[in-house]
């Protein structure tokens, strides 16, 4: 019974434990190295999506999909289509790989940890292994991570797509219209920059330009009509507030995610511990009645957040991956 | 309430107000949360009152509006939990 009242703290239950633990000192300052339990986790999801598409996916089957490989093929297919396709309108293929695996990895690491894995086995082991199971993405540390890496694949990418077009003089041309180019002496009503016609840069000069290109495009470039000493300050805080922007953003994204996967958890183990912390057992079976048909809609509705999660990283990154590879001209 | 905050004060020291802070500003977070996302819900459901046959446009982008506004409301809550060292 004891085992059972210590599980249903609702922090505990969220926290991370550890398995293995130890240190490395590196320069005077001691980082402290941890498997814990979300990190099994992370190892379970990642073995699932490892052995699960190579076996669906890796041949080209032309008969009409079935069972497992219609489920994933069916995602696959709507994320592409209606979610990734509309944001990134060419260069979708080339950045569907990273958001896919994104995808289906915070969705494997948020459902894993709906399914109740550390009660079942520590029922079934009898009380001698704890915490086996959890919510990967339960912990800042993985969220964080994820959102490190979408702001280093955005930006990496960002930059690859301008030095590409520096590289073959296509920087300004808008490729969906067939390569229209403005016409020179013509400026829209922001007064763009003349695009650099058919310039081909060098891999040097392009690779050595392109950081600072990249951070011009991040603000609407001065008027020229107007003035540039009017709207030198506009533009000082349209940028400052881009790059403040530009680090924010990722910032938002691991919060997010963070928060709902474990205000969910939270929730549901507050709710089981209302029910031990009543002293005598009527009224234990008097509050479990309309608590657990509750908890049961709050684990439903835990499930439907799971997937939403999941969706609103992959959309929010491809979104930003559009505006910092095809900014808007 | 204030005789509250003040009880608790003398009774702790600092950590017992700054929890109490904490869980004060929680509430207001999710109270700016709360009327964004009503506002959302209900003009998106107004949006398909006009006109039925756009409610499969209109409900995906309710849903990531509603995830934005919520997002900044979960970064209050954590952050006011993190940074009052209630997560030790």
């Amino acid at each position: 019974m004891q085992l059972i009242l210590a599980v249903t703290d609702p922090l505990e239950h969220v926290l991370p434990h550890t398995y293995f633990g130890t240190h490395v000192t590196l320069f005077e300052h001691v980082f402290p190295i941890n498997i814990t339990n979300h990190t099994i986790m992370i190892g379970v999801a990642s073995l699932m999506m490892i052995f699960i598409f190579p076996a669906l996916f890796s041949k080209p089957d032309s008969n009409a999909p079935s069972g497992l490989k219609n489920l994933f093929e069916t995602i696959l297919e709507f994320m592409r289509n209606e979610v990734f396709t509309p944001c990134l309108k060419e260069h979708t293929d080339a950045f569907l790989p990273f958001l896919w695996t994104i995808f289906f990895f915070i969705l494997f690491c948020n459902v894993l940890g709906c399914i109740p894995f550390p009660e079942i086995f520590t029922l079934l082991s009898g009380g001698t292994i704890q915490h086996l199971g959890g919510t990967a993405t339960g912990s800042i540390n993985t969220t964080a991570t994820l959102a490190i890496c979408a702001f280093l694949f955005i930006h990496f990418q960002g930059l690859t797509v301008l030095i590409r077009d520096l590289k073959h003089g296509t920087y300004g041309h808008k490729s969906h219209d067939g390569l229209r180019t403005h016409p020179l002496g013509e400026g829209d009503e922001y007064g763009e920059h003349q695009p650099i016609h058919g310039k081909k840069m060098s891999t040097g000069q392009a690779i050595v330009s392109a950081p600072f290109i990249y951070l011009w495009n991040f603000a609407p470039h001065p008027f020229k009509e107007v003035g540039l000493w009017a709207d030198l300050p506009m533009w000082a805080g349209l940028l400052l507030l881009e790059l403040v922007g530009a680090v924010i953003k990722p910032f938002a994204l691991c919060m997010r995610l963070f928060g709902n996967m474990v205000s969910g958890h939270m929730v549901l183990a507050a709710l089981v511990g209302l029910i031990v912390a009543t002293p005598s057992i009527l009224a234990q079976i008097g509050i479990g009645v309309p608590i657990m048909p509750l908890d049961l809609l709050i684990q439903l509705l835990e499930i439907l957040v799971a997937f939403l999660q999941a969706y609103i990283f992959a959309f929010l990154t491809a979104l930003f991956i559009a505006g910092a590879v095809a900014p808007e001209h | 309430m204030t005789s509250m905050l003040m009880t608790l004060a003398q009774a702790d020291g600092d950590k017992a107000l700054a929890v109490a802070g904490a869980a004060i500003g929680m509430g207001i977070a999710v109270l700016g949360a709360g009327i964004g996302i009503g506002r959302i819900g209900g003009q998106a459901v107004e949006g398909i009152a006009r006109q039925p046959e756009a409610s499969g446009r209109i409900v995906p982008n309710m849903i990531i509006a509603a995830a934005l506004i919520e997002g900044v409301a979960f970064t209050a809550v954590v952050l006011s939990f993190v940074l009052t060292n209630g997560l030790k």
